[in-house]
C-alpha cells in the first residue's frame, strides 16, 4: 500500500523531463548542504530498494550521475508513518544522500508540506532547523531509542539546582523543531539507518578509478577522506600534487591523515617538505604538531625548513617550540653558530612566551 | 601566633645553611587564607604550590611567621610563572610582604616556572610574618620563597633544582618513618575506596593513600562528576561512595562526599592518609616493596611497606614508578581490530598516535540578587573568541596532539581555565545578565584517560561488542562505549575546548579479573580508569561505578592474596572458583 503510494507520489510536484529513454526530474531541493548544488545532473536511474524490517515500508533509492556519467548522488521519496502515542499521519519528503550514504538536502513534495503537531505547517525556519538536525551525524538523538526521549528523570527538581535536571531532554528540545519531536526523530533514523549504509554499498560497486580521482579532487571532506583511504602509501607518490593542496586546504581531520600516511620518501623530498611547511601559519594546532613531528622524524631535513619553520616560532605551542628545538639539535651539523643566533634573535624579537626554551641552546 | 608553632615551622619547613639561606615552602605556609594547595603537577614542576583562585577577586593572605637566622640583608626569590603570557598584564600576580615591608616587585610576571627576584630586603627582626598578597583572583601561584645573603639565584628547574631543594631543606628522598600494611591502595577514588573497603571487610589492614583533603576523585565535590555505570556484584559496597545522578558541577555533590566519608572512615581497619601523595614505588625483581609518600602540605614522608599494591591513582602511577608495562594514546585499528565505520579515523586510526580522550575542568554559575561585574580578561580571547557560556559541561575537554594528559596537565587546566574565564565574560556581557556569578570553577583537571597498565588480559573494545564472557568475569557493564574527540577536528572554527561523543550501544559485557593486575609487577593490581584496556575498550567501563566495581574486585582479590600468601596472578590460576565464590557472595549481602 505504502510502495504504491511512494510510485505514485514520485513525480508529482516535480518537473519531469524526457531526455532519451530516461525520464528524470530536475533536482533542486530546498535545502542543501553548502556546496551541493543538483544542476549538473544529467541522469538517473534506479539503484536498489530497500525494506526497513522493523515496519516494511520499502524505499526506492535512485542513483543520479553527472555529465560525465559518473555518480554523483542519490535519492529517495519517503513517504513514512510518524507516530505519536495516539495517532499516525503520514509525512511526504523528499531525501538526498551523497555516494557515502551522507545527507546532504532534502526537498518538500507539492502539495505535501510538512506538519508539526496538530498539523500546523512547518514554517520556513522549520525546515531549516530540521535541516541543520540532519547535517548532524551525531545528534544527540541518534543514539536515543523512542521511548528516551523524554527523561524519565526531567520533573525531578533539585534542591540545590536551579533548574530541572532533565538536560538531556534540554538538549533534545534544542535540536529538533519544535511540536515535531516524532516527525524529527523518525526522519533523522531513516536518513541515517541502514539506507546510509546501503547507498555506500551502491556506489561500491561503481566505483572504479574515475570515481576515485573524482572524490579525491572533491572540496567535500568525506569524499577527500574516503579516496584517500582508498590509496596506498605508494598512490601517494602518484597524485602528490592533490595531496600537496589537501595538506594546505582540508579539514584537520583529513590533513593529519595525510600527514600520517606519507610515505617516508615524501616526508624526505626536500622540495615537497619546504612546500608542507609554507602551510604552516594557516594549518591547526594540531595539524602544526603532526607536521613537526614528521620533519623531525625524516632521516633528511630541509636547511630552508628550519628556517621557514622559525618563522612561525610565535605561533607554536611550547610543546611545539620543545620539538623545533630537537630538530634544530638534531640538524646541529647544518646550522652555523651564527644562524642559530639570527633564528634566536628572530624569537626574541616575536616571541616572548616560550623564548627561554631557547636559553640552554648553543653551540 | 604562638612561640610553640614558630619553633615548628622553624624545624620542619625553615631550615638554615651556613651562608644564611633559606626555603619557604608555600604550601607549608600554616594560614593560607583563601590560597589553596595545588599538588597536581608536583611531577612536573617540582613541588606543591599555593594557587590564588579567587574566580577574579583576590583572595585572602596567607601567613606565615618566620624566624630568620640573623638580622641583616636578604635577597629573596619568588619561584613562580606567569601563566598566561602575552601583551597584557600577566592575570595572576601577587606580592609579598615581609614584616611591614611589601615588596615592589609584584610576582607572577615570568614565563615557565622560575626564580622571580624581590630584591634585596633588611630585616631587623629575627621573627617576621611573611604575607602573600594576591592582587587579582586570578590563579597566582607561588611555589616557595628564598631568602639568601648571597645574591645567588637558586636552579630554575628539572633534576638540579630537585637535587638543590634536598639539599637547602636538608631532607632525604627517602623517609625515616615506615608502617607496614597488608593492603595498600594508592588514590581515594571511587575505584580506591571500593577496593579499601572490600579488602577491610574481608579483615585485611589497609592503607588509603590519597593526595586530597576529600575523598571521591572525579565524583567528589573537588571535581563533581556524577557516577554512571551498574553495580555489578558490589551493589552494597558502590551504594556507600556512588552518588546521584545530578548535572555534572551541582554542589549535591557535598552531601555524597559527608555520604562517603562517613562510609569509608568507619572502617577501624581502613587508615586514611589524606593529603598524602605517593611519589616512588620500590621494587625489587618485578615485586613492590613499598611506596613513598608525602604531605602535600607539610612535607612529612612516609615508607609503606605491604605485600600487594592496588594503584587506583587514575593516571597508573604506582605502576610507572614501579616500571610495569603501560599503553597510552589511539592504537592502530588494526591492533586490536576495533574499526567502526561509522566514525572512521575519529574512533580509531589507521596510524597509532598519542591522542586520548581529554580532561575537563567543571565550572557553574548562578545569579546572585545584587548586580555584579566581572573585571576584563583579555588574556582569554585568543582561547575564547567571542563564545559565551553561562555554565560548563563534560563537553568542556581539552586534548591537543601536543599535550600528555599528565605531563602538562597545568597546561591544559590552565587552558580550560581561560576558555571558562573568557566565556563567562562574554556572557557577563549580555543584557540581563548583571547578577550572574561564579558558584565554583574546580582547579583540578578531571581527567578521563592517561596511562593504561597492561594486564594479563586487554580489555578491549570487541569484548564490549561480542560480550565476551570469562571465567573470572568480575566486572559487568551495561553502559554505552563512548569516546571522544575534539570539535575543531572537523571544523577548524570550533573553539578548542569543546568536544564530541560517539557512542556505540551494546548488550552487557565483561570484565575479566585478568585486566585488573600487571602483567609483569608480580603484586600489583590496578583498578579505575588505569586498569588494562585499549583505547576504544576505556570508552564504556571508564565511569566510576563500573570502576568502583574493579576496585572492589581487587580488594576481594588482595583477600586470596593474603589467605595462601600468593600473587594476583596465582588468584585467577590455583584459586579462581574460591575467589569467584568470593565475588559472587557480595550479591546476598545486599540488604
Ligand atoms: C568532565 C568529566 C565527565 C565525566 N562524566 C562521567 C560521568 O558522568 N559519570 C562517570 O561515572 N564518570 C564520568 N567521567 C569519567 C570518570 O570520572 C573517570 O574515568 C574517573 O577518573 C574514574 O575514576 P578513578 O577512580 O579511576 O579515578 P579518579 O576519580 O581520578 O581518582 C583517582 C584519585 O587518585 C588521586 N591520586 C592520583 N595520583 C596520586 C598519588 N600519586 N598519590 C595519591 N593520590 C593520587 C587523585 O587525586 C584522584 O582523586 C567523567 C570524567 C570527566 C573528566
Amino acid at each position: 500500500m505504502l510502495k504504491l503510494a511512494t510510485g505514485i507520489l514520485l513525480f508529482i510536484g516535480q518537473i519531469a523531463f524526457l531526455q532519451g529513454d530516461t525520464a528524470f526530474i530536475e533536482h533542486n531541493p530546498v535545502m542543501a548542504v553548502d556546496g551541493w548544488d543538483f544542476s549538473d545532473v544529467s541522469s538517473e536511474k534506479p539503484a536498489f530498494l530497500l525494506t526497513d524490517d522493523s515496519t516494511l515500508i520499502e524505499y526506492d533509492v535512485v542513483m543520479l550521475s553527472d555529465e560525465e556519467e559518473l555518480p554523483y548522488a542519490y535519492t529517495s521519496e519517503i513517504v513514512t508513518p510518524v507516530c505519536d502515542d495516539t495517532l499516525c499521519a503520514l509525512m511526504n519528503i523528499r531525501v538526498y544522500w551523497n555516494l557515502l550514504g551522507n545527507y546532504v538536502g532534502f526537498d518538500t513534495v507539492a502539495g505535501k508540506p510538512l506538519t508539526k503537531n496538530d498539523h500546523i505547517e512547518f514554517r520556513n525556519n522549520d525546515y531549516v532547523k530540521l535541516h541543520n538536525l540532519l547535517m548532524d551525524d551525531n545528534s544527540i538523538i541518534k543514539r536515543k531509542a523512542k521511548k528516551e526521549l523524554f527523561d524519565r528523570e526531567k520533573n525531578r527538581v533539585s534542591e540545590l539546582v536551579d533548574a530541572v535536571t532533565g538536560a538531556t531532554a534540554k538538549e533534545v528540545k534544542e535540536a529538533v523543531v519544535d511540536g515535531a519531536l516524532y516527525s524529527c526523530y523518525t526522519l533523522y533514523h531513516i536518513v541515517h539507518g541502514p539506507l546510509s549504509d546501503s547507498i555506500q554499498s551502491d556506489m561500491e560497486r561503481h566505483f572504479n578509478t574515475s570515481l576515485q580521482e573524482k572524490l579525491l579532487g572533491s572540496q567535500h571532506a568525506d569524499y577527500q577522506l574516503y579516496a584517500l583511504k582508498s590509496l596506498n602509501k605508494s598512490d601517494f607518490m602518484s597524485y602528490q600534487d592533490r595531496i600537496i593542496e589537501l595538506i594546505n586546504g582540508a579539514i584537520p581531520l583529513n590533513r593529519i591523515y595525510i600527514m600520517k600516511k606519507m610515505p617516508a620518501e615524501m616526508w624526505r623530498n626536500v622540495d615537497f617538505q619546504l612546500d608542507i611547511v609554507k602551510g604552516f601559519e594557516d594549518f591547526d594546532v594540531n595539524s602544526r604538531t603532526h607536521l613537526l613531528n614528521y620533519i623531525y622524524k625524516s632521516d633528511v631535513i630541509n636547511f630552508k625548513s628550519i628556517v621557514e619553520l622559525a618563522k612561525y616560532l610565535f605561533l607554536m605551542t611550547r610543546n611545539q617550540v620543545k620539538v623545533y628545538v630537537r630538530i634544530l639539535t638534531k640538524e646541529k651539523s647544518k646550522v652555523s653558530p651564527e644562524e642559530l643566533e639570527l633564528i634566536k634573535d628572530m624569537l626574541k624579537g616575536v616571541n616572548t612566551q616560550h623564548g627561554y626554551l631557547f636559553n640552554d641552546l648553543t653551540w | 601566633m604562638k612561640k610553640g608553632i614558630i619553633v615548628f615551622l622553624f624545624l620542619f619547613n625553615v631550615l638554615t645553611l651556613p651562608s644564611q639561606s633559606f626555603l619557604i615552602e608555600a604550601e607549608s605556609f600554616d594560614t593560607k587564607g583563601g590560597w589553596v594547595v595545588d599538588p597536581q603537577f608536583v611531577e612536573q614542576m617540582g613541588s606543591p604550590y599555593l594557587l590564588a583562585h579567587g574566580l577574579g577577586e583576590p583572595v585572602e593572605n596567607a601567613e606565615m611567621e618566620v624566624k630568620f637566622p640573623t638580622q641583616g640583608k636578604y635577597h629573596v626569590w619568588v619561584r613562580t610563572k606567569n601563566w598566561v603570557p602575552g601583551e597584557w598584564e600577566p592575570p595572576g600576580r601577587f606580592q609579598v610582604r615581609v614584616g611591614e615591608k611589601v615588596l615592589d616587585q609584584e610576582f607572577g610576571v615570568t614565563p615557565g616556572w622560575s626564580w622571580e627576584y624581590g630584591g634585596e630586603i633588611e630585616i631587623s627582626e629575627r621573627e617576621t610574618e611573611i604575607e602573600l598578597v594576591d592582587l587579582t583572583g586570578f590563579d597566582g601561584r607561588c611555589d616557595a620563597i628564598y631568602f639568601s645573603t648571597e645574591e645567588k639565584v637558586p636552579p630554575a628547574r628539572g633534576e638540579d633544582l630537585a637535587q638543590w631543594r634536598f639539599e637547602v631543606t636538608n631532607q632525604k628522598n627517602v623517609p625515616e618513618k615506615v608502617e607496614h600494611f597488608d593492603y595498600v591502595v594508592v588514590g581515594g577514588g571511587i575505584a580506591g575506596c571500593a577496593s579499601a573497603i572490600a579488602a577491610a571487610e574481608q579483615g585485611l589492614k589497609v592503607a588509603l593513600i590519597h593526595d586530597r583533603p576529600v575523598l571521591g576523585g572525579n565524583a567528589s565535590s573537588e571535581i563533581r562528576v556524577h557516577t554512571l555505570g551498574i553495580y555489578g556484584h558490589f551493589e552494597r559496597i558502590l551504594r556507600m561512595l556512588d552518588t546521584k545522578h545530578y548535572p555534572n558541577g551541582s554542589p549535591e555533590a557535598y552531601a555524597e562526599d559527608r555520604k562517603r566519608h562517613k562510609n569509608v572512615e568507619k572502617y577501624e581497619n581502613i587508615h586514611l592518609y589524606l593529603n598524602w601523595r605517593a611519589y616512588d614505588a620500590n621494587t625489587d625483581d618485578d615485586v613492590i616493596e613499598s611506596v613513598d609518600a608525602r604531605h602535600t602540605s607539610t612535607g612529612e614522608r612516609i615508607r609503606f611497606e605491604a605485600p600487594l599494591f592496588a594503584d587506583c591513582t587514575g593516571d597508573g602511577w604506582i605502576g610507572f614508578w614501579a616500571g610495569a608495562e603501560f599503553m597510552y594514546g589511539r592504537e592502530s585499528v588494526d591492533k586490536f581490530d576495533e574499526g567502526w565505520e561509522e566514525f572512521g579515523e575519529l574512533w580509531s586510526p589507521e596510524e597509532p598516535d598519542g591522542v586520548v580522550m581529554g580532561s575537563s575542568v567543571l565550572w557553574r554559575t548562578y545569579k546572585d540578587d545584587k548586580s555584579y561585574k566581572f573585571p576584563e580578561v583579555p588574556w582569554t580571547k585568543d582561547v575564547v573568541g567571542d563564545f559565551a557560556a553561562d555554565k560548563g559541561t563534560w563537553h568542556w575537554e581539552y586534548s591537543r596532539a601536543d599535550m600528555h594528559q599528565v605531563h602538562d596537565a597545568e597546561e591544559i587546566r590552565d587552558h580550560m581555565l581561560r576558555a571558562i574565564y573568557g566565556s563567562f565574560a562574554n556572557e557577563k556581557k549580555k543584557p540581563g545578565n548583571e547578577q550572574l556569578r561564579f558558584e565554583w570553577v574546580s582547579y583540578l583537571v578531571g581527567k578521563r584517560e592517561s596511562r593504561r597498565l597492561i594486564g594479563d588480559h586487554v580489555f578491549t573494545f570487541n569484548d564490549a561488542r561480542d560480550q565476551t564472557q570469562f571465567p573470572d568475569s568480575v566486572v559487568v557493564e551495561i553502559r554505552e562505549v563512548d569516546v571522544h574527540y575534539q570539535q575543531n577536528l572537523k571544523d577548524a572554527s570550533k573553539p578548542d575546548f569543546l568536544s564530541k561523543a560517539m557512542f556505540y550501544k551494546t548488550g552487557k559485557y565483561y570484565i575479566p579479573y585478568r585486566s585488573l593486575y600487571s602483567r609483569d609487577i608480580k603484586n600489583m593490581f590496578m583498578a579505575g580508569r588505569c586498569f588494562s584496556a585499549s583505547h576504544v575498550g576505556l570508552g564504556g567501563p571508564r565511569v566510576m561505578r563500573t570502576t568502583g566495581q574493579m576496585g572492589a574486585a581487587v580488594g576481594l582479590a588482595a583477600s586470596i592474596c593474603k589467605k595462601y600468601g600468593i600473587t594476583p596472578r596465582e588468584v585467577y590460576k590455583e584459586h579462581l572458583d574460591e575467589y569467584m565464590n568470593l565475588v559472587l557472595s557480595q550479591n546476598e549481602k545486599v540488604n
